[in-house]
């Protein structure tokens, strides 16, 4: 250089891959931030500043209560069915039996499928006169004529979507949990063993102190999972019946390209952004507090 | 096949966000299709433009059907596209099922009602008929809407949800018995188990799916899906779909799409993007045919609105393969478009309506109220606008 400093090698090596991180993911960002509080006519070419307007709009509807419940609820479900779930099968899949790499294996393959598949192949699986849990269902004996597994009113339509979505997350928490279990060092089991602590005292007091990293992984992952769902409810059930599956994503979806109203759907998706990330920090302090 | 170079984009999913998205990205198609309730919208956003000053479009809009020809035109009667398809909202039935049954084709909805009631848990050739009728009530983009306007124009000579007065748009859902009486009876076919019980989530496959199994009655949608309905290598029933000839005053709505060319399209351009909407949706002064329009209408089962092609030998026996030509013609010539999606603003109340009127099927709120609050919605946008 021609003053003496020179430009570092990292840094020129990195640009193209910082510019282009800028320009397809800050940048829409940024820009999708700011066009948040304009209102953006397409129809008649006219983009004006209304400052907190969208956002006022958002938090006077009461749609948006409801659909922020039936996030909640959508989340907590998927959360706790597939924490629970992803920990039973790795504590199984911990253990040593014939087969376990095909288990394995199989066991990962529903995290694998693309979520608008999965969704195109759990419509038909639960169709309700073709569906082939109804029909494994019918030559088992265990039910005769078909269930609906998209009951209208309550919360019966969402756990479905719900169900579907743990069916798909479990592997993800599964495998995360495995590889926390695989680290957890023998010797303190044979230690506590020595000291005579039993199955359910060596899990409270060395697995799951163990596991709390992983456990921070696999919620904050499967919280934002949940509050950014789309696909399924595209798949599944359009929002409805009437609106007892418009979760937050969905609604964010309708108001942007059903409305047409793009910044209005902007601004949502920047509150449901600021939802995830208050949920994410609140899981870091209170679960990487206690491990610092 | 075709030469010359103009681009459109293909998109098989949210079709009209992607292309709504490429026109304010600024990356526009120089052509591409459009569904029929897009068009004011899209015009008015400065994305396409008309074509009415091209020279073989005034040919072919003197060749069209004239009750026909206003779904390709904008508000203001300029031609804006060339044909892609239409298709007619009609009522399908298993006629062998009604053979089996000993039913009679029915005459009005009621007559419908009633059969399915009849005909609900009994067995027929391909199984038990749990739920009768097919219908496509999900809120998948203008289904409903296309369900209930399709509904309205067989029981109504003009469109009971909106009175049209040149350029002065007046809902008037809720002063309209026949509005009531379509979302009444769409809430007793809920009620009464005679649709699917997830009829208001079960997507266009689904339905379409029970009925080319056997277990439907009926099916009402537009006639898109013919060929799949009615092919043996496609459809367990086929070739038992047919269509009821006519339903109470025995009109019916069409819908469809037609080729645009996007507002950026000028000089040269213009002129290779003007062949390919012809070679497309006309009759290709290249080499005298309809090329694409008439494999559309033998390959596919669509109709076209050139009352030669309806007359062609290979178009006639093609439909005939798939089911009875004149009485698909008749069905057709006494369609109408609906002239409510001309305006720009109607996507955005049919997705209200659409939402109102599952809570009304549901019995979450009266149908008076889902009519009431659909049409101050539509007030509401009608004055922002």
């Amino acid at each position: 250089m021609r003053n003496g400093k020179r430009i570092p090698k990292g840094l020129v090596l990195s640009l193209p891959a910082i510019l282009t991180v800028f320009s397809v993911s800050t940048f829409p960002l940024l820009f999708s931030f700011v066009m948040s509080f304009y209102d953006m006519n397409v129809v008649a070419r006219r983009t004006t500043f209304v400052g907190l307007g969208n956002y006022v709009t958002i938090f006077s509807d009461p749609e948006f209560l409801r659909s922020f419940g039936l996030t909640a609820y959508y989340a907590a479900f998927t959360l706790g069915a597939a924490l629970m779930l992803g920990l039973g099968y790795a504590l199984l899949l911990n253990e040593r039996f014939l087969g376990r790499r095909i288990v394995m294996t199989l066991t990962i393959v529903p995290w694998s499928i693309p979520m608008v598949v999965t969704g195109a192949m759990w419509r038909w699986i639960l169709h309700p006169e073709y569906g082939a849990l109804d029909g494994l269902l019918n030559q088992l004996g265990l039910i005769s004529g078909h269930i609906n597994y998209f009951p209208v009113g309550g919360l019966g339509c969402l756990t479905t979507v719900a169900t579907v979505q743990v069916w798909r997350d479990t592997p993800l928490a599964c495998i995360l949990f495995l590889a926390a279990l695989q680290a957890v060092p023998k010797e303190l089991f044979d230690a506590s063993e020595v000291d005579g602590a039993n199955t359910f005292q060596r899990f409270r007091l060395i697995t799951l102190p163990w596991l709390r990293p992983a456990f921070l992984v696999v919620v904050i992952l499967l919280t934002v999972n949940a509050f950014i769902q789309y696909d399924l409810i595209y798949m599944l059930t359009q929002g409805g019946p009437g609106f007892d599956t418009t979760i937050m994503s969905w609604q964010i979806y309708t108001v942007s390209f059903r409305k047409f109203q793009y910044t209005v759907g902007m601004a949502f998706a920047w509150i449901l952004a600021a939802i995830t990330f208050v949920l994410s920090y609140v899981y870091v302090r209170s679960l990487y507090g206690k491990l610092e | 096949m075709y030469s010359e170079y103009v681009t459109e984009n293909v998109y098989t999913e949210n079709y009209n966000p992607l292309t709504e998205a490429a026109f304010i990205s600024g990356s526009p198609p120089d052509v591409c299709y459009m569904q029929d309730f897009n068009r004011q919208r899209w015009l008015s956003a400065g994305w396409i433009q008309t074509i009415e000053d091209l020279p073989a479009v005034q040919e072919h809009k003197n060749m069209m059907i004239p009750t026909i020809r206003p779904m390709y035109e904008s508000a203001k009667g300029e031609m804006l596209g060339m044909p892609y398809y239409i298709a007619v909202q009609s009522l399908h039935y298993n006629s062998k099922i009604f053979e089996e049954l000993g039913l009679t084709v029915p005459k009005t909805w009621d007559d419908v009602y009633t059969l399915c009631k009849e005909a609900k848990g009994k067995t027929a050739t391909w199984g038990v008929l749990s739920s009768p009728f097919a219908p496509n009530w999900e809120k998948d983009f203008e289904h409903f809407g296309e369900f209930v306007f399709g509904m309205a124009y067989t029981i109504a000579d003009d469109d009971p949800f909106f009175a049209i007065d040149g350029e002065t748009v007046t809902p008037t859902m809720d002063s309209r018995a026949e509005c009531e009486y379509i979302l009444n009876w769409c809430r007793d076919m809920f009620k009464d188990g005679l649709v699917p019980p997830n009829a208001l989530t079960l997507d266009y496959a689904g339905e379409l799916a029970q009925f080319r199994g056997g277990t439907s009655l009926f099916f009402f949608w537009h006639h898109y899906y013919l060929k799949t309905s009615n092919n043996p290598e496609a459809s367990k029933m086929a070739p038992y779909g047919k269509f009821v000839p006519s339903l109470n005053k025995g009109g019916t709505m069409n819908l469809g799409s037609m080729y645009v060319m996007g507002a950026h399209v000028k000089g040269a351009l213009r002129d290779r993007a003007a062949n390919f909407v012809e070679y497309f949706g006309g009759k290709s002064k290249k080499n005298g045919e309809y090329n694409v329009e008439k494999r559309w209408m033998a390959e596919e089962a669509l109709l076209s609105p050139y009352p030669e092609l309806l007359a062609d030998p290979d178009v006639v026996n093609s439909f005939n393969q798939w089911t009875d030509w004149n009485v698909l013609k008749a069905i057709f010539e006494r369609s109408r478009a609906r002239q409510v999606i001309r305006e720009p603003w109607f996507t955005d109340w049919s997705v209200y309506f659409t939402d109102q009127a599952h809570l009304a099927v549901k019995g979450e709120i009266p149908v008076k109220k889902a009519l009431s609050l659909s049409a101050e919605k539509a007030k509401e946008i009608i004055a922002k606008k």
